[in-house]
């Protein structure tokens, strides 16, 4: 298998609806080693994650508790900011030879962004053998963030998106159909042995019925993606997913993570930044 | 290969590892090549003083030699020489050894000069005693150039041998 993702930070801030969490990594020879980790809760509301923006309601909520993720963290390093599922617009592509991937995701992807291309920012997680998984990010949006951490007094090194390093840290892992959580949007991810072949995102529904939704979810993108069906949960709220869906005899597991942190699950980005 | 980044303001790079040994590495090394510059400077001038200390001696030493050449060519240091090497006692014992039984001494000047002259005034009881006398003075390697003067035969001989002395034991 080749890996082809090489996210290594050493600091990591992650954003979402419900929490503000981060990790320390220690290097290792081949791989990260995870040092810390913290969750800081958020009030209801504080932070609202979306393409179009305003994502941060409530700055000063918002920087009591990065000020908090900081004690526990120490900002000695450079941080890698994670942002959340459903802020940016993420699509699987096909490069064509000879192409810079990020104009061709900008060519492929301009056309159906809520807002002028122009104010977007463009990456892409090179997957090897011609595929890799872009998204597209409205700048207004990035730079909420951006101040948030900034002004809680971490040092910005660069920014990401959670289900992309969620993925890089996958491709290690291969085959099945991922389901990465979320608080407001979820991802997933279908592998053929280490290839992915489909991805999908969806606006989360919690509730009633969610977990049931979920799983034929993810059966629909096993189809579309072609993978074995197997079906794993990380990110917010999958511990109680996956423990629902057993119990209704679901062949169901939880994601990377959980062996990392007692709360390790809940982050569906962790395990890619210790891959 | 790179990880996705959608900052939007410039990035606070954290340069690898491998970067900083580069870099520190490359500091120790101007480090280490300023110091040596330095010390090859101070060596450069403690020589070049050295040198002209050196040069300074040759040329004291020069001077030294020409003096002492042209205090040779006056006679005044082959004066010195021969008073040290040819004291007029030691002189006298060994012209006193040359002589035989029958032939005396009256007198021996000495001149030092840039050769020492000797001159000695010496009476010979019988011709052949004076003969024998001269055999022994051309015999020996103390005196060259031996000058005979006026003879006077009558019985016994009288007369005035001139001669350098060549100092030696």
């Amino acid at each position: 298998m080749r890996i082809v993702a090489s996210a290594r930070p050493r600091l990591v801030v992650a954003f979402d609806a419900s929490s503000v969490s981060g990790a320390r990594f220690a290097r290792a020879l081949t791989r990260s080693r995870l040092s810390t980790f913290a969750r800081i809760e958020l009030p209801p509301g504080a932070v609202n994650p979306s393409a179009l923006g305003p994502n941060v309601q409530r700055p000063d909520a918002v920087g009591e508790a990065l000020a908090a993720l900081r004690r526990r963290l120490g900002s000695g390093s450079g941080a890698t900011l994670v942002l959340p599922d459903g802020v940016g617009r993420v699509l699987l592509l096909d490069t064509p030879q000879g192409t810079d991937d990020r104009a061709y995701l900008r060519f492929r992807l301009a056309a159906s962004l809520p807002y002028p291309a122009e104010e977007a920012t463009f990456d892409v997680l090179s997957l090897g053998r011609g595929r890799a998984l872009g998204a597209a990010v409205r700048r207004s949006v990035v730079e909420e963030y951006e101040q948030a951490a900034v002004g809680a007094g971490f040092t910005q090194e660069r920014v990401d998106l959670a289900p992309l390093i969620a993925v890089a840290g996958l491709l290690r892992r291969g085959a099945g159909v991922h389901v990465l959580l979320g608080d407001a949007a979820l991802s997933l991810a279908a592998f053929q042995d280490a290839r992915l072949t489909a991805f999908r995102t969806r606006r989360r529904d919690p509730g009633p019925g969610e977990a049931r939704r979920l799983l034929e979810e993810a059966e629909r993108t096993a189809l579309l993606g072609g993978g074995d069906g197997a079906v794993t949960f990380v990110g917010a709220g999958a511990r109680g997913l996956v423990q629902e869906l057993v119990a209704w005899g679901r062949p169901v597991s939880l994601g990377p993570g959980g062996e990392s942190a007692p709360d390790g699950a809940e982050a569906a980005w962790l395990a890619g930044a210790l891959s | 290969m790179s990880a996705p980044d959608f900052s939007t303001r410039p990035r606070a790079r954290r340069p690898p590892a491998w970067e900083l040994a580069l870099v520190t590495g490359g500091l120790l090394a101007a480090a280490l090549g300023a110091r040596a510059v330095v010390g090859t400077r101070a060596e450069g001038s403690a020589a070049r003083a050295r040198l002209a200390e050196v040069r300074g001696e040759i040329e004291g030493a020069r001077r030294r030699v020409s003096d002492l050449e042209r205090r040779s060519g006056d006679g005044v240091t082959g004066q010195v020489w021969l008073t040290a090497e040819a004291p007029p006692p030691r002189v006298v014992a060994q012209v006193s050894d040359l002589l035989p039984p029958d032939v005396r001494l009256d007198a021996l000047s000495l001149t030092y000069g840039r050769s020492l002259e000797v001159e000695m005034r010496v009476v010979a009881r019988t011709p052949g005693a004076y003969d024998r006398l001269l055999q022994r003075l051309e015999a020996s390697p103390r005196l060259k150039d031996l000058v005979l003067g006026a003879e006077s035969r009558e019985g016994r001989v009288e007369t005035t041998v001139r001669a350098t002395f060549v100092p030696g034991s």
